[in-house]
Protein backbone atom coordinates (compact mmCIF):
# COMPACT_ATOMS: atom_id res chain seq x y z
CA UNK A 1 0.00 0.00 0.00
CA UNK A 2 1.23 3.46 -1.00
CA UNK A 3 2.44 6.23 1.77
CA UNK A 4 -0.16 8.02 1.55
CA UNK A 5 -2.93 6.05 1.44
CA UNK A 6 -1.27 4.26 4.49
CA UNK A 7 -1.50 7.47 6.00
CA UNK A 8 -4.91 8.19 5.43
CA UNK A 9 -5.91 4.55 6.78
CA UNK A 10 -3.81 5.76 9.79
CA UNK A 11 -6.29 8.88 10.34
CA UNK A 12 -9.05 7.70 9.68
CA UNK A 13 -8.69 4.29 12.23
CA UNK A 14 -7.25 7.14 14.91
CA UNK A 15 -10.64 9.53 14.43
CA UNK A 16 -12.65 6.39 14.71
CA UNK A 17 -11.05 5.64 17.55
CA UNK A 18 -10.99 8.69 19.52
CA UNK A 19 -14.79 8.56 18.53
CA UNK A 20 -15.32 4.85 19.76
CA UNK A 21 -13.08 6.28 23.27
CA UNK A 22 -15.74 8.91 24.39
CA UNK A 23 -19.42 6.95 23.38
CA UNK A 24 -21.33 8.90 25.08
CA UNK A 25 -20.36 12.05 24.14
CA UNK A 26 -20.28 11.27 20.34
CA UNK A 27 -23.58 9.74 20.06
CA UNK A 28 -25.35 12.77 22.12
CA UNK A 29 -23.06 14.80 19.09
CA UNK A 30 -23.98 12.46 16.62
CA UNK A 31 -27.81 12.34 17.73
CA UNK A 32 -28.09 15.83 17.64
CA UNK A 33 -26.84 16.82 14.20
CA UNK A 34 -29.00 14.34 12.95
CA UNK A 35 -32.39 15.47 14.57
CA UNK A 36 -30.92 18.96 13.33
CA UNK A 37 -30.31 17.42 9.83
CA UNK A 38 -33.36 15.28 9.44
CA UNK A 39 -35.92 18.99 10.12
CA UNK A 40 -35.18 20.45 6.60
CA UNK A 41 -35.16 17.25 4.82
CA UNK A 42 -38.08 16.20 6.28
CA UNK A 43 -39.77 19.60 5.35
CA UNK A 44 -37.99 18.91 1.50
CA UNK A 45 -40.23 15.30 1.42
CA UNK A 46 -43.27 17.51 2.45
CA UNK A 47 -43.01 20.05 -0.20
CA UNK A 48 -41.82 17.75 -3.13
CA UNK A 49 -44.88 15.69 -2.33
CA UNK A 50 -46.82 19.04 -2.99
CA UNK A 51 -45.16 19.83 -5.77
CA UNK A 52 -46.50 16.58 -7.57
CA UNK A 53 -49.82 17.68 -6.23
CA UNK A 54 -49.35 20.89 -7.58
CA UNK A 55 -48.21 19.41 -10.99
CA UNK A 56 -51.31 17.81 -11.60
CA UNK A 57 -53.57 20.91 -11.07
CA UNK A 58 -54.80 22.99 -14.40
CA UNK A 59 -51.63 25.08 -14.79
CA UNK A 60 -54.22 27.93 -15.27
CA UNK A 61 -57.19 29.25 -13.37
CA UNK A 62 -60.28 30.04 -14.96
CA UNK A 63 -63.16 32.96 -14.80
CA UNK A 64 -66.46 31.47 -14.63
CA UNK A 65 -69.59 34.99 -15.37
CA UNK A 66 -72.97 34.42 -14.39
CA UNK A 67 -75.51 35.78 -16.96
CA UNK A 68 -78.29 37.79 -16.24
CA UNK A 69 -81.09 35.61 -17.11
CA UNK A 70 -83.46 37.21 -20.28
CA UNK A 71 -80.92 39.42 -21.42
CA UNK A 72 -80.98 40.83 -24.74
CA UNK A 73 -78.95 39.25 -27.64
CA UNK A 74 -77.38 43.10 -28.22
CA UNK A 75 -76.25 42.89 -24.73
CA UNK A 76 -75.08 39.21 -25.32
CA UNK A 77 -73.37 39.97 -28.69
CA UNK A 78 -71.46 43.29 -26.81
CA UNK A 79 -70.16 41.04 -24.21
CA UNK A 80 -68.67 38.52 -26.60
CA UNK A 81 -67.28 41.03 -28.57
CA UNK A 82 -65.65 42.11 -24.95
CA UNK A 83 -64.59 38.88 -23.72
CA UNK A 84 -62.57 38.26 -27.07
CA UNK A 85 -60.89 41.38 -26.74
CA UNK A 86 -59.41 40.87 -23.11
CA UNK A 87 -56.21 40.76 -22.70
CA UNK A 88 -54.49 36.99 -22.06
CA UNK A 89 -56.92 35.47 -22.88
CA UNK A 90 -56.42 31.68 -23.68
CA UNK A 91 -59.46 30.27 -24.18
CA UNK A 92 -63.62 31.41 -23.84
CA UNK A 93 -65.93 28.72 -23.68
CA UNK A 94 -69.92 29.67 -23.60
CA UNK A 95 -71.85 27.40 -21.47
CA UNK A 96 -75.73 28.20 -22.74
CA UNK A 97 -78.08 27.64 -19.45
CA UNK A 98 -79.88 24.30 -21.49
CA UNK A 99 -76.13 22.86 -21.74
CA UNK A 100 -75.83 23.58 -18.29
CA UNK A 101 -78.87 21.80 -17.16
CA UNK A 102 -78.29 19.06 -19.40
CA UNK A 103 -74.89 18.41 -17.61
CA UNK A 104 -76.05 18.95 -13.89
CA UNK A 105 -78.99 16.19 -14.53
CA UNK A 106 -75.69 13.76 -16.18
CA UNK A 107 -73.85 14.56 -12.92
CA UNK A 108 -77.02 14.25 -10.71
CA UNK A 109 -78.23 10.55 -12.74
CA UNK A 110 -81.51 11.51 -12.05
CA UNK A 111 -83.18 12.58 -15.07
CA UNK A 112 -86.87 12.96 -13.34
CA UNK A 113 -85.50 16.07 -10.78
CA UNK A 114 -84.88 18.08 -14.28
CA UNK A 115 -88.37 17.32 -15.96
CA UNK A 116 -89.83 18.32 -12.37
CA UNK A 117 -88.39 21.59 -12.56
CA UNK A 118 -91.02 24.49 -14.10
CA UNK A 119 -88.27 26.47 -15.28
CA UNK A 120 -84.53 26.33 -16.15
CA UNK A 121 -83.13 28.08 -12.80
CA UNK A 122 -79.23 27.84 -14.71
CA UNK A 123 -77.91 31.22 -16.11
CA UNK A 124 -75.94 31.38 -19.16
CA UNK A 125 -72.55 31.26 -18.63
CA UNK A 126 -68.99 32.14 -19.81
CA UNK A 127 -65.84 30.07 -18.94
CA UNK A 128 -62.50 32.14 -19.30
CA UNK A 129 -59.42 30.61 -19.12
CA UNK A 130 -56.13 33.34 -18.87
CA UNK A 131 -52.91 32.15 -21.07
CA UNK A 132 -51.01 31.95 -17.58
CA UNK A 133 -51.62 31.66 -13.80
CA UNK A 134 -51.59 35.16 -12.90
CA UNK A 135 -54.01 37.34 -10.38
CA UNK A 136 -53.52 40.96 -12.53
CA UNK A 137 -55.51 39.12 -15.78
CA UNK A 138 -58.26 38.55 -13.30
CA UNK A 139 -58.32 41.83 -11.71
CA UNK A 140 -57.66 43.24 -15.34
CA UNK A 141 -60.64 41.35 -16.43
CA UNK A 142 -63.19 42.24 -13.65
CA UNK A 143 -62.57 45.57 -14.26
CA UNK A 144 -62.93 45.64 -18.14
CA UNK A 145 -66.33 43.51 -17.57
CA UNK A 146 -67.60 45.44 -14.80
CA UNK A 147 -69.41 47.51 -16.76
CA UNK A 148 -71.42 44.94 -19.14
CA UNK A 149 -74.99 44.78 -18.66
CA UNK A 150 -75.50 41.17 -19.25
CA UNK A 151 -72.88 39.39 -16.37
CA UNK A 152 -74.89 39.13 -12.85
CA UNK A 153 -71.42 38.17 -11.30
CA UNK A 154 -67.54 37.53 -11.70
CA UNK A 155 -66.25 34.14 -9.85
CA UNK A 156 -62.36 33.94 -9.72
CA UNK A 157 -61.48 30.07 -9.86
CA UNK A 158 -58.09 30.30 -10.30
CA UNK A 159 -57.42 31.89 -6.95
CA UNK A 160 -56.83 29.02 -4.74
CA UNK A 161 -54.08 27.35 -7.31
CA UNK A 162 -52.45 30.86 -7.10
CA UNK A 163 -52.29 30.90 -3.25
CA UNK A 164 -51.43 27.51 -3.19
CA UNK A 165 -48.47 27.88 -5.83
CA UNK A 166 -47.12 31.01 -3.05
CA UNK A 167 -47.86 28.86 -0.37
CA UNK A 168 -45.13 26.33 -2.02
CA UNK A 169 -42.85 28.94 -3.11
CA UNK A 170 -42.61 30.56 0.74
CA UNK A 171 -42.13 26.78 1.99
CA UNK A 172 -39.17 26.22 -0.19
CA UNK A 173 -37.60 29.15 0.49
CA UNK A 174 -37.81 28.74 4.11
CA UNK A 175 -36.88 24.90 3.55
CA UNK A 176 -33.91 26.49 1.92
CA UNK A 177 -33.41 28.91 4.09
CA UNK A 178 -33.96 26.48 7.71
CA UNK A 179 -31.48 24.41 5.51
CA UNK A 180 -28.46 26.83 5.07
CA UNK A 181 -28.80 27.90 8.91
CA UNK A 182 -28.45 24.13 10.02
CA UNK A 183 -26.13 23.74 7.92
CA UNK A 184 -24.39 26.69 9.99
CA UNK A 185 -24.92 24.97 12.87
CA UNK A 186 -23.89 21.69 11.69
CA UNK A 187 -20.47 23.03 11.00
CA UNK A 188 -20.36 25.17 14.99
CA UNK A 189 -21.40 21.71 16.70
CA UNK A 190 -18.65 19.28 14.55
CA UNK A 191 -16.17 22.40 14.53
CA UNK A 192 -17.00 22.82 18.64
CA UNK A 193 -16.35 19.27 19.15
CA UNK A 194 -13.31 19.12 17.41
CA UNK A 195 -11.86 22.02 19.12
CA UNK A 196 -12.34 19.97 22.59
CA UNK A 197 -10.71 17.30 20.99
CA UNK A 198 -7.69 19.19 19.69
CA UNK A 199 -7.74 21.03 23.01
CA UNK A 200 -7.06 17.62 24.65
CA UNK A 201 -4.89 16.19 22.89
CA UNK A 202 -2.02 19.70 22.65
CA UNK A 203 0.40 17.72 24.29
CA UNK A 204 0.20 14.96 21.57
CA UNK A 205 0.03 17.78 19.12
CA UNK A 206 3.39 19.42 20.33
CA UNK A 207 5.25 16.24 20.60
CA UNK A 208 4.30 15.10 17.16
CA UNK A 209 5.37 18.26 15.39
CA UNK A 210 8.73 18.20 17.96
CA UNK A 211 9.49 14.67 16.11
CA UNK A 212 8.66 15.73 12.35
CA UNK A 213 4.69 16.03 12.16
CA UNK A 214 3.52 18.18 9.33
CA UNK A 215 -0.01 20.14 10.23
CA UNK A 216 -1.72 18.02 7.39
CA UNK A 217 -0.52 15.16 9.60
CA UNK A 218 -2.16 16.66 12.68
CA UNK A 219 -5.07 17.66 10.97
CA UNK A 220 -6.36 14.47 8.79
CA UNK A 221 -7.13 12.57 11.96
CA UNK A 222 -9.36 15.19 13.18
CA UNK A 223 -11.27 16.74 9.58
CA UNK A 224 -11.89 12.46 9.22
CA UNK A 225 -12.95 12.59 12.74
CA UNK A 226 -15.56 15.52 11.33
CA UNK A 227 -16.17 13.28 7.82
CA UNK A 228 -16.96 10.21 9.98
CA UNK A 229 -19.65 12.57 12.44
CA UNK A 230 -20.90 13.97 9.76
CA UNK A 231 -21.35 11.00 7.62
CA UNK A 232 -22.70 8.81 10.47
CA UNK A 233 -25.60 11.79 11.85
CA UNK A 234 -26.36 11.66 7.66
CA UNK A 235 -27.32 8.31 8.52
CA UNK A 236 -29.52 8.51 11.45
CA UNK A 237 -31.27 11.63 9.74
CA UNK A 238 -32.73 9.30 7.07
CA UNK A 239 -33.13 6.89 9.41
CA UNK A 240 -35.74 9.11 11.31
CA UNK A 241 -36.85 10.82 7.67
CA UNK A 242 -37.93 7.39 6.54
CA UNK A 243 -39.49 6.52 9.73
CA UNK A 244 -41.48 9.59 9.82
CA UNK A 245 -42.76 8.93 6.47
CA UNK A 246 -43.78 6.07 7.23
CA UNK A 247 -45.84 6.81 10.86
CA UNK A 248 -47.41 9.94 8.96
CA UNK A 249 -48.11 7.82 5.58
CA UNK A 250 -51.48 6.91 6.13
CA UNK A 251 -52.64 9.80 8.11
CA UNK A 252 -51.62 12.42 4.99
CA UNK A 253 -53.20 9.72 2.90
CA UNK A 254 -56.75 9.59 4.78
CA UNK A 255 -56.02 13.72 4.48
CA UNK A 256 -55.87 13.66 1.47
CA UNK A 257 -58.85 11.54 0.41
CA UNK A 258 -60.89 13.58 2.25
CA UNK A 259 -60.13 16.46 -0.41
CA UNK A 260 -59.99 14.18 -2.94
CA UNK A 261 -56.19 14.64 -3.45
CA UNK A 262 -53.99 11.75 -4.46
CA UNK A 263 -50.84 13.69 -2.32
CA UNK A 264 -48.73 11.33 -0.42
CA UNK A 265 -45.25 11.38 1.09
CA UNK A 266 -42.89 9.57 -0.95
CA UNK A 267 -39.51 7.82 0.19
CA UNK A 268 -36.89 9.49 -1.61
CA UNK A 269 -34.40 7.62 -4.31
CA UNK A 270 -30.96 6.47 -2.65
CA UNK A 271 -29.27 8.72 -4.76
CA UNK A 272 -30.46 11.10 -2.74
CA UNK A 273 -30.10 9.59 0.64
CA UNK A 274 -26.15 9.00 -0.78
CA UNK A 275 -25.75 12.62 -1.36
CA UNK A 276 -27.46 13.95 1.80
CA UNK A 277 -24.93 11.78 3.91
CA UNK A 278 -22.11 12.66 1.45
CA UNK A 279 -23.63 16.74 2.01
CA UNK A 280 -23.65 16.24 6.20
CA UNK A 281 -20.01 14.28 5.73
CA UNK A 282 -18.51 17.47 4.12
CA UNK A 283 -20.22 19.86 6.63
CA UNK A 284 -18.83 17.82 9.39
CA UNK A 285 -15.30 17.89 7.31
CA UNK A 286 -15.66 21.68 6.89
CA UNK A 287 -16.36 22.45 10.64
CA UNK A 288 -13.66 20.35 11.75
CA UNK A 289 -11.27 22.14 9.54
CA UNK A 290 -11.92 25.74 10.91
CA UNK A 291 -12.01 24.28 14.71
CA UNK A 292 -8.36 22.68 13.14
CA UNK A 293 -7.07 25.41 10.94
CA UNK A 294 -7.82 27.80 14.16
CA UNK A 295 -6.67 26.10 17.11
CA UNK A 296 -3.53 25.25 15.39
CA UNK A 297 -2.94 28.49 14.36
CA UNK A 298 -3.84 29.84 17.97
CA UNK A 299 -1.23 27.41 19.00
CA UNK A 300 1.72 28.11 16.94
CA UNK A 301 1.09 32.16 17.93
CA UNK A 302 1.54 31.08 21.71
CA UNK B 1 27.06 18.34 8.84
CA UNK B 2 26.42 21.27 11.49
CA UNK B 3 27.86 24.52 10.79
CA UNK B 4 26.98 27.35 12.95
CA UNK B 5 28.32 31.41 11.87
CA UNK B 6 27.94 33.35 14.30
CA UNK B 7 25.20 32.73 16.17
CA UNK B 8 23.35 34.53 18.31
CA UNK B 9 19.71 34.33 20.31
CA UNK B 10 18.43 37.43 21.63
CA UNK B 11 14.74 36.92 23.92
CA UNK B 12 11.88 39.11 23.57
CA UNK B 13 12.89 41.65 26.50
CA UNK B 14 16.59 41.75 25.65
CA UNK B 15 18.17 38.71 27.54
CA UNK B 16 20.77 37.22 25.18
CA UNK B 17 21.21 33.40 25.26
CA UNK B 18 23.73 33.10 23.36
CA UNK B 19 26.06 35.33 21.71
CA UNK B 20 28.67 34.84 18.34
CA UNK B 21 28.66 31.20 18.57
CA UNK B 22 30.67 29.51 15.69
CA UNK B 23 31.59 26.00 15.10
CA UNK B 24 31.26 22.85 13.52
CA UNK B 25 30.48 19.43 14.11
CA UNK B 26 31.33 16.64 11.62
CA UNK B 27 28.97 13.62 11.26
CA UNK B 28 29.60 10.55 13.25
CA UNK B 29 30.90 12.98 16.03
CA UNK B 30 29.68 12.69 19.71
CA UNK B 31 30.00 16.23 20.94
CA UNK B 32 28.96 16.71 24.82
CA UNK B 33 27.71 20.14 25.45
CA UNK B 34 28.74 21.35 29.08
CA UNK B 35 28.22 24.59 31.20
CA UNK B 36 25.98 25.61 33.86
CA UNK B 37 22.46 26.05 34.29
CA UNK B 38 21.65 29.31 31.79
CA UNK B 39 24.82 28.59 29.88
CA UNK B 40 22.80 28.50 26.61
CA UNK B 41 23.17 24.32 26.21
CA UNK B 42 19.23 23.99 25.94
CA UNK B 43 18.88 27.00 23.41
CA UNK B 44 21.88 26.10 21.32
CA UNK B 45 19.43 22.68 20.75
CA UNK B 46 16.49 24.44 19.97
CA UNK B 47 18.41 26.46 17.48
CA UNK B 48 20.09 23.33 15.23
CA UNK B 49 16.14 21.40 15.65
CA UNK B 50 14.81 24.39 14.37
CA UNK B 51 12.66 24.82 17.58
CA UNK B 52 13.78 28.36 17.62
CA UNK B 53 15.39 30.33 15.21
CA UNK B 54 18.63 32.29 15.26
CA UNK B 55 18.59 36.36 16.21
CA UNK B 56 21.68 36.91 13.68
CA UNK B 57 24.11 34.68 11.95
CA UNK B 58 23.26 31.49 9.77
CA UNK B 59 23.46 27.33 11.16
CA UNK B 60 23.59 24.82 8.29
CA UNK B 61 22.45 21.32 8.13
CA UNK B 62 24.51 19.66 5.38
CA UNK B 63 24.17 22.24 2.89
CA UNK B 64 21.19 23.86 4.43
CA UNK B 65 20.56 27.29 5.84
CA UNK B 66 18.24 26.28 8.74
CA UNK B 67 18.38 29.49 10.11
CA UNK B 68 16.48 31.23 6.89
CA UNK B 69 13.88 27.66 6.56
CA UNK B 70 10.38 27.94 5.65
CA UNK B 71 8.19 26.83 8.30
CA UNK B 72 6.46 24.19 5.87
CA UNK B 73 9.78 22.49 5.62
CA UNK B 74 10.41 22.09 9.52
CA UNK B 75 9.09 18.58 9.87
CA UNK B 76 10.79 17.41 7.47
CA UNK B 77 14.20 18.66 8.71
CA UNK B 78 13.13 17.61 12.17
CA UNK B 79 12.64 14.11 10.42
CA UNK B 80 16.41 14.25 10.04
CA UNK B 81 16.90 14.46 14.05
CA UNK B 82 16.44 12.28 16.99
CA UNK B 83 15.03 14.52 19.88
CA UNK B 84 15.24 13.79 23.38
CA UNK B 85 14.24 16.03 26.34
CA UNK B 86 14.98 16.26 29.94
CA UNK B 87 10.68 16.30 30.67
CA UNK B 88 10.73 13.09 28.26
CA UNK B 89 7.69 14.68 26.84
CA UNK B 90 5.84 11.01 26.56
CA UNK B 91 2.26 10.80 25.42
CA UNK B 92 0.82 9.26 28.96
CA UNK B 93 -2.56 8.32 26.92
CA UNK B 94 -0.42 5.32 25.34
CA UNK B 95 1.58 2.54 26.15
CA UNK B 96 5.44 2.44 25.40
CA UNK B 97 5.50 0.75 21.91
CA UNK B 98 2.86 3.34 20.73
CA UNK B 99 5.03 5.93 22.12
CA UNK B 100 7.88 4.36 19.95
CA UNK B 101 5.44 4.45 16.88
CA UNK B 102 4.29 7.68 16.65
CA UNK B 103 7.39 9.24 14.57
CA UNK B 104 7.73 6.00 12.06
CA UNK B 105 3.61 6.64 12.11
CA UNK B 106 4.81 10.22 10.87
CA UNK B 107 7.36 9.09 8.47
CA UNK B 108 4.94 6.92 7.02
CA UNK B 109 6.47 3.29 7.60
CA UNK B 110 3.79 0.64 7.53
CA UNK B 111 2.08 -1.03 10.47
CA UNK B 112 4.26 -3.85 10.47
CA UNK B 113 7.97 -2.21 9.76
CA UNK B 114 6.68 0.27 12.21
CA UNK B 115 6.51 -2.91 15.05
CA UNK B 116 9.09 -4.23 14.06
CA UNK B 117 11.71 -1.09 14.35
CA UNK B 118 9.61 0.08 17.58
CA UNK B 119 10.47 -3.32 19.48
CA UNK B 120 13.79 -3.03 17.84
CA UNK B 121 14.61 0.37 19.28
CA UNK B 122 12.76 -1.03 22.81
CA UNK B 123 14.96 -3.64 22.86
CA UNK B 124 18.26 -1.29 22.17
CA UNK B 125 17.00 0.37 25.52
CA UNK B 126 15.91 -2.88 27.45
CA UNK B 127 12.43 -1.97 27.67
CA UNK B 128 11.10 -4.46 25.09
CA UNK B 129 9.59 -6.70 28.16
CA UNK B 130 7.42 -3.63 29.17
CA UNK B 131 6.24 -2.47 25.84
CA UNK B 132 2.73 -2.68 26.57
CA UNK B 133 3.70 -0.52 30.10
CA UNK B 134 1.76 2.94 30.39
CA UNK B 135 4.68 5.67 30.93
CA UNK B 136 2.77 6.53 34.49
CA UNK B 137 4.38 3.29 35.55
CA UNK B 138 7.97 3.54 34.13
CA UNK B 139 10.66 5.13 36.61
CA UNK B 140 12.22 8.31 35.34
CA UNK B 141 15.24 6.00 34.27
CA UNK B 142 12.95 3.97 32.07
CA UNK B 143 10.64 7.11 30.55
CA UNK B 144 14.00 8.74 29.61
CA UNK B 145 14.73 5.53 28.14
CA UNK B 146 11.34 5.36 26.27
CA UNK B 147 12.21 8.68 24.75
CA UNK B 148 15.27 7.50 23.43
CA UNK B 149 13.81 4.57 22.04
CA UNK B 150 11.50 7.26 20.73
CA UNK B 151 14.25 9.02 19.25
CA UNK B 152 16.30 6.25 17.55
CA UNK B 153 12.81 4.12 15.79
CA UNK B 154 13.62 6.07 12.37
CA UNK B 155 17.16 5.92 12.56
CA UNK B 156 18.14 9.39 12.22
CA UNK B 157 21.43 10.59 11.21
CA UNK B 158 21.53 12.70 14.22
CA UNK B 159 20.50 12.34 17.92
CA UNK B 160 19.85 15.74 20.30
CA UNK B 161 19.49 15.19 23.76
CA UNK B 162 18.86 17.80 25.67
CA UNK B 163 19.96 17.35 29.81
CA UNK B 164 19.20 13.86 29.33
CA UNK B 165 20.06 12.41 32.48
CA UNK B 166 19.33 15.97 34.57
CA UNK B 167 16.78 14.01 37.31
CA UNK B 168 18.64 10.55 37.01
CA UNK B 169 20.61 8.57 39.77
CA UNK B 170 24.30 8.40 38.88
CA UNK B 171 23.93 4.60 37.88
CA UNK B 172 21.34 5.34 35.12
CA UNK B 173 22.79 8.45 34.22
CA UNK B 174 26.01 5.94 32.84
CA UNK B 175 24.02 3.85 31.45
CA UNK B 176 21.96 6.37 29.27
CA UNK B 177 25.48 7.80 28.26
CA UNK B 178 26.61 4.06 27.13
CA UNK B 179 23.85 4.03 25.25
CA UNK B 180 24.40 7.26 23.48
CA UNK B 181 27.87 6.23 22.83
CA UNK B 182 27.04 3.22 21.02
CA UNK B 183 24.67 4.89 18.94
CA UNK B 184 27.85 7.11 17.62
CA UNK B 185 29.97 3.94 17.75
CA UNK B 186 27.19 3.06 14.55
CA UNK B 187 27.66 6.18 12.67
CA UNK B 188 24.78 8.53 14.78
CA UNK B 189 25.90 11.91 15.56
CA UNK B 190 25.00 12.36 18.93
CA UNK B 191 25.02 15.94 20.42
CA UNK B 192 24.61 15.78 24.86
CA UNK B 193 23.77 18.59 26.77
CA UNK B 194 24.24 18.32 30.16
CA UNK B 195 25.45 20.42 33.21
CA UNK B 196 26.91 17.72 35.07
CA UNK B 197 30.64 17.01 34.79
CA UNK B 198 30.32 13.58 35.80
CA UNK B 199 28.22 12.64 32.78
CA UNK B 200 30.38 12.78 30.22
CA UNK B 201 32.05 9.75 29.94
CA UNK B 202 36.11 10.14 29.19
CA UNK B 203 37.87 9.89 25.92
CA UNK B 204 34.66 9.15 24.46
CA UNK B 205 33.78 12.77 21.99
CA UNK B 206 34.00 16.28 22.03
CA UNK B 207 33.61 19.09 24.76
CA UNK B 208 32.07 21.85 23.85
CA UNK B 209 31.99 24.19 26.97
CA UNK B 210 29.62 27.13 27.32
CA UNK B 211 29.23 30.15 29.58
CA UNK B 212 26.49 32.76 29.37
CA UNK B 213 25.88 32.07 25.80
CA UNK B 214 29.59 32.06 24.53
CA UNK B 215 31.91 28.96 23.86
CA UNK B 216 34.62 28.78 26.28
CA UNK B 217 37.90 28.17 24.31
Amino acid sequence: MNNWLMQHRHALTLAIHRLASTPLTSLLAIFSLAITLSLPAGMAVGLQALRFELAGLPQQGSMTLYLHRHTSQADLDQLAHDIHSLPGLAGARFISRTEALATLTRHLGDASLARELRDNPLPDTWVLTPSQLDSSFASQWRARLAQDKAIDQIQDNGHWIERLHALYRLGLRLTILLAILLALAIVTVTGNTTRIQLVMRLPEIEVSRLIGATDQFIQRPFLYLGLVQGLLAGGIAWLILVTGILLLFPYVASVAHLYHSEIALAFPPLRQALAFCGLSGLLGMLGAWIAVRHTLLVNRLQ
Amino acid sequence: MIRLEEISKRYPGGHEALTDISLEISAGELVYLTGHSGAGKSTLLKLIAAIERPSTGALWFHEQNISRIQRRSIPWLRRNFGLIFQDHKLLFDRNAIHNVLLPLEIAGFSRHDAFARARAALDKVGLLPRERALPVTLSGGEQQLLCIARAIATHPPLLLADEPTGNLDSEATASIMRIFREFNRTGTTVIVSSHDPAAILPGTGRVIQLDHGRVLP
